[in-house]
């Protein structure tokens, strides 16, 4: 017998009206409408065409998701030294090579660690599309005895390189980044960030396993002068609507250590309970509402969106997110292997036209591509079955 | 819980056109080769053929049987387009009169599209129906529709006159009142007409034969 397959449909739960949020519409432009990758990791070149405010990014393990994000943090903070050593560490890259090309080198698509001077030596360009300048990263030779003079390492090749050397000419590889018509070399002013040059627009990353709880004190303390708190307590409400507020105290673990740490103050109850005895889904939810407050007029990464929450809150967390990144004027950037999480974030998306995206990354002939969907194939997708991660 | 996605699935545009199908395909052929999904309209349709395409798993074979309407050209045009928007180019300019397949490649699905009713006229499902009964039968009935126009009896748009005319056909067969795929299944309809050895061959061809890419 064929199979038979009817048309199906979801049921969806009314929507109770936030009336706590206001009705501001925010008419201001996002930061990127679109991304080019050039040489990044393992990107050879990708451009995803049309970002917006709320941006969903899937695809299987390790094709990439995690170094879109890192990509997106690099071209803010023009591969300041502060950044990349961030994203080196948080991948454990660290080696003791005291020379910034080589530590810098895992940056670099085509990068092996064995013979690291197989980089790819038309340097690395993040930009918002193929033609726009942006920032870029390249490897250069550098005169020592003429320092105003450097040029791309593609230009003189490695063997050229060590030729010279051998002659005896005073040669060092170096870095050079390149952004709004500055260029910056990393050999001569390796003290300076090119951070301090530009203004820089505020970022926040909340990691897969969220902030630390450090990171999420000195947050909270800049929210507290600013007064944006209510929003922060009526979002750990849909959670636990006994939740009344949260601050941090100092608990002594032993003799000689204390440690700052997060306590709820529940309705009815006089104790303050530590937020983490109240389960991971609330710290998560906590992390990324700090994190999207503190993002204000910048942009809000997440990794793993889902970790820790229980699907049936997650299309509340997604119209949280929604409404405060307009609020806000957040562009959010968030990576999910769930397919709860891409469901409820397809409900909310359908309803707040323009304001999401959606793409998934794949690996085909050796290369990452990007597949993007509007609102209305994502939905037709869920309700198909047909995969969309 | 997800169920196992389909990996060889036939789209259709309603429930009559998913039951007459099925029973055409178990009486000349029978098995469990395809799933046939009801996608509730032509649009749905088409949206779930670039939803199925685009899948991060897609399906081995994806077919779709549409109505032609009123503008047989016109429907294939759309087709042609929408394929286009995925990136399938090869979509001919006319379709083929037997059915039109579209070989798969490495890294798409193959594609398979028939025009209710025969590909090459205008019309709909309730057209390929006719066109399987009796000639005399589906004659006089289109006479008795076309005398209740006249009378006033009738209210049916007119793009609809090929419906009125099938069912009221199949209102005198045993028994009075079965929808359309029952009456395949009970012998009314003749399925043994060319036309529908035409569609079952279209069908096996496009779901039996293994993969092969582009030539």
């Amino acid at each position: 017998m064929l199979q038979l397959m009817e048309p199906c449909g979801r049921i969806r739960k009314p929507k109770i009206p936030d009336s706590n949020i206001g009705n501001t519409l925010n008419k201001e432009p996002i930061l990127l409408p679109s991304f080019h990758i050039k040489n990044f990791r393992a990107f050879d070149t990708l451009t995803v065409k049309r970002l917006s405010r709320v941006n969903l990014i899937v695809g299987k393990n390790n094709v990439g998701k995690s170094a879109f994000l890192d990509a997106i943090a690099l071209y803010n903070a023009k591969f300041s030294k502060k950044e990349v050593e961030k994203q080196l560490i948080r991948k454990q890259e660290v080696n003791a090579f005291s020379d910034t090309l080589r530590a810098w080198s895992p940056l670099f698509h085509g990068y092996n660690p064995v013979d690291f001077m197989g980089v790819e030596t038309s340097g690395i360009k993040l930009s918002l599309n193929h033609d726009d300048q942006g920032v870029s990263l390249k490897a250069c030779v550098t005169d020592n005895s003429n320092s105003k003079s450097f040029m791309d390492l593609k230009k003189m090749n490695l063997d050229d390189f060590n030729q010279q050397l051998a002659k005896g000419k005073n040669l060092s590889l170096g870095l050079v980044i390149t952004a709004d018509n500055y260029f910056f070399n990393l050999l001569q002013s390796y003290s300076i960030s090119l951070g301090s040059v530009f203004d820089s627009i505020p970022i926040v990353y909340v990691s897969t396993h969220g902030l630390t709880d450090d990171m999420a004190s000195r947050l909270l303390d800049r929210l507290n002068l600013t007064k944006l708190p209510p929003q922060l307590i009526h979002s750990l409400r849909l959670l636990d609507p006994r939740i009344e507020q949260i601050a941090f105290a100092d608990v002594e673990m032993n003799d000689q250590a204390s440690q700052r740490i997060p306590f709820i103050k529940l309705k009815n109850i006089n104790e303050p309970i530590p937020l983490k005895s109240l389960g991971d889904g609330l710290t998560r939810v906590f992390h990324i509402m700090l994190a999207m407050m503190n993002a204000k007029d910048g942009i809000l990464l997440i990794d793993e969106f889902e970790n820790g929450l229980h699907w049936s809150v997650q299309e509340e967390v997604w119209e949280k997110i929604f409404v405060l990144a307009e609020k806000l004027n957040v562009q959010v950037f968030a990576t999910t292997h769930s397919c709860d999480c891409v469901q409820a974030f397809s409900e909310v998306w359908n309803t707040q036209a323009d304001q999401g995206a959606y793409f998934r990354l794949f690996q085909r002939d050796d290369h990452i591509q990007v597949q993007e969907y509007d609102a209305r194939l994502l939905a037709n997708s869920i309700t198909c079955d047909a995969e969309t991660r | 819980m997800k169920k196992n996605p389909s990996t060889k699935l036939l789209l259709t545009e309603g429930k009559n056109d998913q039951h007459v199908i099925l029973a055409i395909w178990n009486a000349h052929v029978g098995g469990h080769l395809f799933d046939i999904k009801d996608c509730g309209s032509d649009q749905k349709l088409l949206n779930d053929l670039e939803a199925y395409f685009l899948a991060s798993t897609p399906p081995e074979v994806i077919g779709i049987v549409i109505d032609a309407d009123d503008d047989h050209q016109a429907r294939w045009q759309s087709l042609r387009d929408r394929l286009k928007n995925v990136g399938v180019q090869t979509l001919s300019e006319k379709a083929d009169k037997g059915g039109t397949i579209i070989l798969s490649t490495p890294s798409t699905p193959r594609i398979g599209v028939w025009i209710m009713p025969d590909n090459i006229s205008d019309g709909m499902l309730e057209h390929f129906c006719s066109r399987i009964t009796p000639k005399e039968g589906i004659a006089f009935a289109d006479s008795c529709v076309r005398e209740a126009v006249k009378g006033n009896h009738a209210s049916f748009k007119s793009n609809h006159h090929q419906k009125a005319v099938i069912h009221t056909y199949l209102s005198w067969q045993n028994e009075p009142g079965l929808p359309l795929g029952l009456s395949i299944k009970t012998r009314n309809l003749k399925s043994e007409h060319p036309l529908v050895q035409s569609f079952v061959s279209w069908l096996e061809k496009l779901f039996n034969t293994p993969n092969q890419s582009t030539e």
